[in-house]
């Protein structure tokens, strides 16, 4: 069940990201990308090499009906191998191994820093990737920063209705 | 080897990990053309300072063999200006028995490369080490030149290596002439600077000046005849009073010398 349930919020995050946001520009710098949520939902029990190998498929998903190849599967594969290494360094002594990152289990100023954190990491791989050159590094930096203030605000509005429906 | 095994089962994920982040950057760098494009010119730029940075060093590793072709062909080449001025003389209804007979001669000429191995420059009879011998075909009495000029006469062979008297050796006797005018003197250091030599027995009538080249003659039985020996600096006086005494400004610095060529005489 719990499989189930996670492998359809993985394909609803999915299909949002494909459909919906790939075609939302704020301001011709801002994109959303919530794809990085199904790396700070993954509870910390389930296998770093399942939850790289997860990241890594839906990266390349993403990137098919993006037209970047590579770039989103490159950026999630990192956010994915960052997450337990964070957890560690925020939970400290408190870290349990069913620990399931929420604000219930961390504290709401935990969670929301672990989650910015691991978008933080997901955003600078992707819009580095995208640029490559640093050409127009201050345009990349506005386009960065401001994907990552959109794209955190959508994923905490989403946690929220996700846990409140549970 | 257990060890390594447990290592590995221990640190999977970050196997895992190297190989998917490996193969997105593959698709980011061959499935974007941006991206593709800057990475292959960078990659171009780094490929080739490599490959500058190698030829440099291989270039340096072959100096020796590129310079004793240098020095081969150098003195090829002196024997081909004076086979031309030969055919030059030919040519200008100039032609004398002399020429004819140096032209002979410079085509009969074999030449054995060498290095020197030892030298001494600094004593009244100076020598010269070569590592050819008896078994390369070097011979006593042949004579020795490097690109620049003259160097000495075989005196000594063993069958690896062989000694040469130096032209900077009292008891170096050398017919040379003064090129243009062909009159004939003895080419013999005196000691003191070794980059000056003596040319005695020069004819009182002599038409000589200040900067004329000294070559080798004909009438030397053991170089080509024509091969550059140095220039005219100081014309002066034998002690005798009967003849010019000619100070030549050597062409050959044997301080420096590394390549050199044995000439057979066929």
């Amino acid at each position: 069940m719990d499989i189930l349930r996670k492998s359809i919020e993985i394909l609803t995050l999915l299909a949002v990201q494909v459909l919906v946001l790939n075609h939302i520009h704020l301001g011709l710098y801002a994109l959303p990308l919530l794809t990085p949520l199904i790396v700070v939902w993954a509870s910390y029990d389930l296998s770093p090499v399942k939850l790289t190998v997860t990241a890594f498929l839906v990266g390349l998903i993403q990137d098919m009906f993006a037209g970047t190849p590579g770039i989103g599967a490159s950026a999630l594969t990192f956010a994915a191998f960052m997450q337990r290494p964070l957890l560690r360094l925020l939970m400290g002594k408190n870290l349990t191994d069913s620990l399931e990152p929420s604000p219930d289990s961390m504290g709401a100023l935990k969670f929301v820093f672990y989650a910015v954190m691991i978008f933080t990491l997901h955003h600078a791989v992707f819009f580095f990737l995208e640029d490559f050159r640093m050409i127009d590094a201050w345009g990349t930096l506005l386009s960065a920063l401001s994907s990552l203030l959109f794209s955190c605000g959508l994923a905490l509005l989403v946690d929220y209705v996700r846990r409140k429906k549970l | 080897m257990r060890s390594v095994i447990t290592f590995l089962v221990r640190k999977v994920h970050w196997l895992v990990f190297l190989l998917l982040e490996g193969v997105s950057l593959t698709l980011v760098v061959r499935g974007n053309h941006y991206q593709g494009s800057v990475f292959f010119t960078q990659a171009n730029v780094v490929v080739a300072g490599v490959q500058g940075m190698e030829r440099k060093l291989l270039r340096y590793a072959y100096m020796p063999e590129v310079n004793r072709e240098l020095t081969e062909r150098n003195v090829i080449m002196q024997k081909q200006i004076a086979d031309l001025r030969a055919a030059l003389a030919r040519l200008s209804h100039d032609s004398t028995e002399t020429e004819r007979m140096m032209a002979d001669s410079l085509r009969r000429c074999d030449l054995i490369s060498a290095k020197v191995i030892g030298r001494s420059i600094r004593s009244l009879d100076n020598t010269l080490t070569i590592d050819r011998g008896k078994d390369d075909g070097v011979a006593e009495g042949m004579g020795v030149v490097c690109g620049t000029g003259i160097v000495g006469i075989v005196t000594r062979v063993t069958p690896h290596h062989a000694e040469v008297m130096s032209i900077l050796n009292s008891q170096s006797n050398i017919t040379c002439r003064i090129r243009g005018s062909g009159y004939i003197g003895y080419l013999h250091w005196q000691g003191g600077n070794m980059l000056v030599s003596t040319m005695d027995d020069v004819p009182p009538h002599a038409r000589v000046r200040v900067g004329m080249a000294i070559e080798t003659s004909n009438y030397s039985q053991v170089f080509p005849a024509g091969l550059f020996v140095g220039r005219v600096i100081r014309i002066g006086t034998a002690p005798d009073g009967l003849s010019f005494r000619l100070f030549v400004q050597l062409s050959t610095d044997m301080a420096r010398l590394d390549d050199v060529m044995v000439v057979k005489n066929n």
